[in-house]
């Protein structure tokens, strides 16, 4: 809750600025949001493919213990960003889940009630 | 001539013998057609991640073969036409191959068998079936 407001209050203040405040206001901004607010550690860590360390080549879409830490919990295919991919590889994991998906070997949204 | 991967799912009731039959025809067709099959796989009875046709299982059936693209065409129309195949799905695994070469390879890399891992998970769903065989039957007549 606190979080958000603090966001929108920030918000407010960038319209503001563009509006036509003041440099200093400017400077300030930049230092309390953007990239300072970030913690220097994971700023500087780079993410590499994992399965571009592991040199997988091929990715079958049968292989359902391979594709699923790729998905959420709702059975969404998770962003680049979170599973830390090339594009190579999040491209053929992407095409291959889809395929699981079309076979029922893993579920298009978690919504659909679990089989026992 | 590419090599071809089609997975397809079997009705769950289906005796082991129809299984077989079927997978002889589908063979058959490739032959036909002047294709070479490198394995058909039985992958066993798996449950799906949501109800196909209502129900809950599967015979799951990996078949691999050499052939020209019209095989294709003519394999999923059985299968299509078939009512004992829930779901089938055709990948190109690889394009201009030589299947005698290609034979002896599936050979030494025993890509025809079930992979270790993907053996184990099937082997408890087989345990645990004939439970869920009952309940599945149960559920439908319902």
């Amino acid at each position: 809750m606190r979080e958000e407001r603090r966001r929108d209050d920030r918000n407010f203040r960038d319209r503001d600025d563009r509006d036509g405040g003041d440099y200093r206001d400017n400077r300030d901004n930049f230092r309390e949001g953007g990239r300072d607010r970030r913690p220097s550690n994971s700023y500087n860590k780079k993410k590499f493919c994992r399965l571009c360390m592991d040199k997988v080549e091929f990715i079958d879409y049968k292989e359902t213990r391979m594709l699923f830490p790729f998905t959420s919990e709702r059975g969404k295919i998770t962003g680049k960003r979170i599973s830390g991919l090339c594009a190579k590889h999040q491209r053929d994991i992407t095409t291959a889940i889809k395929r699981a998906r079309i076979m029922a070997l893993l579920p298009f949204t978690a919504t659909q009630v679990p089989l026992k | 001539m590419n090599e071809y991967e089609t997975l397809y799912i079997l009705r769950p009731e289906l005796s082991e013998a129809d299984q077989d039959d079927l997978g002889n025809r589908f063979s058959e067709i490739i032959k036909k057609h002047k294709g070479g099959v490198l394995f058909n796989l039985p992958m066993g009875r798996k449950s799906f991640a949501y109800p196909i046709k209502k129900l809950k299982q599967g015979y799951y059936y990996c078949l691999d073969y050499a052939a020209n693209g019209s095989v294709v065409k003519e394999l999923e129309r059985s299968m299509r036409l078939d009512e004992k195949v829930l779901r089938y799905l055709t990948v190109q695994r690889a394009p201009d191959v030589d299947f005698e070469k290609r034979l002896a390879e599936v050979k030494a890399k025993g890509e025809d068998k079930l992979k270790e891992l993907s053996k184990e998970g099937s082997e408890t769903k087989l345990d645990s079936n004939k439970n869920k065989n009952d309940d599945n039957t149960e559920t439908m007549e319902e």
